[in-house]
């Protein structure tokens, strides 16, 4: 019974409230509006970043190789990190942060990619559901499962994958633990 | 001649025909543009985005499942992208911040996440920036880009039930910030 009741009143909230932020913000977003030859500069700019993309992709497989599982696992310790100790502002140092600290913005930029594919194909591949949720272990498991020998990790041998997997375990609990 | 659906689009992309996901971008572009835009509330980011976005989406043609929409599964990488954009950004103010850090670090600018705007719009969007990252991202894709909750739902994996209440906390939300800001 409380149910229904509640439904129209949100959708007549949702209705009203919309009309009233429509009628305020009118035309907000579109000063400057992007013209017609931005568009298609847009369309030039982005075939040559797809051209880039695909002809530098084997070369930086390798790279990956070397730096992306490091990385990647700095970067979710990070966010592990920034969940836990951000809202406290603590004064306590954050290991995790210092990692990513100690990388160029370069490198930075290069694992954020990795890390958003990666993402983006778990996703896809109904690994998680919650896209606000940085699936830490989902992420990393999956990587290890669908693109071990083939990709990135292929540097790696499974003890070491394996390991490096139970050390963000650990990580993860210990944080998990912290009051 | 009817135009191809992007469905047609995307297989003739498989079959090597590379002019055709020019013509995908063609079509959604803007859309992406300004779902990017809204999120990141900025011009640089948003162009940044919404080329990565197109790039992502081509070599990750692979993953597309036929059976997809496209322009929502281009909404889902705009989005992902974005809120790690988002991300990387409190990242590097939270670098910057920390006492500790700041020593093992070279100067770097703060990059502003702001649109350029006339205040009363200034404040719209400091209003939608302050939002959590969940009803903010409802919030553009409802407010601005009109599509139905079940598309919502669609892209972000989450219930339908959910999305409303979420949307409408999100709209008062932004109400009340720019009451109070006023």
């Amino acid at each position: 019974m409380k149910r229904s009741r509640e439904r129209p009143d949100i959708e007549r909230e949702e209705q009203e409230i919309t009309e009233t932020l429509r009628a305020v913000t009118a035309g907000y977003g579109k000063n400057p509006e992007p013209n017609s030859p931005y568009w298609d500069d847009l369309i030039v700019r982005t075939n040559k970043r797809l051209d880039e993309a695909t002809s530098a992709r084997a070369i930086s497989v390798s790279w990956a190789a070397r730096v992306a599982l490091p990385g990647i696992v700095s970067i979710i310790f990070f966010f592990v990190g920034l969940h836990y100790y951000i809202p406290e502002r603590s004064n306590e140092p954050n290991p995790i942060s210092a990692i990513v600290a100690d990388l160029s913005e370069e490198v930075q930029d290069s694992l954020m990619d990795e890390l958003v594919r990666a993402q983006v194909a778990a996703y896809d591949a109904d690994r998680y559901d919650e896209i606000f949720e940085i699936p830490e272990d989902e992420i990393l498991s999956y990587l290890l499962t669908t693109e071990g020998e083939g990709e990135m990790f292929e540097a790696l041998s499974e003890a070491e994958a394996s390991e490096l997997l139970s050390s963000m375990h650990r990580t993860i609990q210990r944080l998990e633990e912290k009051p | 001649m009817d135009e191809p659906s992007d469905l047609e689009l995307v297989q003739r992309v498989r079959n090597g025909h590379r002019q055709a996901f020019t013509e995908l971008m063609r079509r959604h572009q803007q859309r992406i543009y300004w779902v990017a835009r809204w999120l990141v509330g900025n011009h640089y980011d948003a162009d940044t985005l919404a080329q990565e976005t197109f790039v992502k989406a081509y070599l990750s043609l692979g993953d597309f499942r036929n059976d997809a929409n496209f322009r929502l599964w281009l909404y889902r990488i705009v989005v992902t992208l974005s809120l790690n954009a988002i991300r990387k950004h409190q990242l590097a103010a939270y670098i910057r911040d920390s006492e500790i850090l700041r020593r093992l670090l070279p100067e770097q600018d703060g990059h502003d996440m702001k649109l350029e705007s006339s205040e009363d719009e200034s404040r719209f969007q400091r209003g939608i920036a302050e939002l959590p990252e969940k009803q903010k991202v409802v919030f553009v894709m409802r407010f601005f880009e009109g599509l139905s909750y079940d598309d919502i739902s669609q892209i972000l994996k989450t219930s339908v039930a959910n999305l409303k209440p979420n949307f409408v906390d999100a709209m008062r939300k932004v109400q009340e910030f720019m009451k109070h800001e006023a």
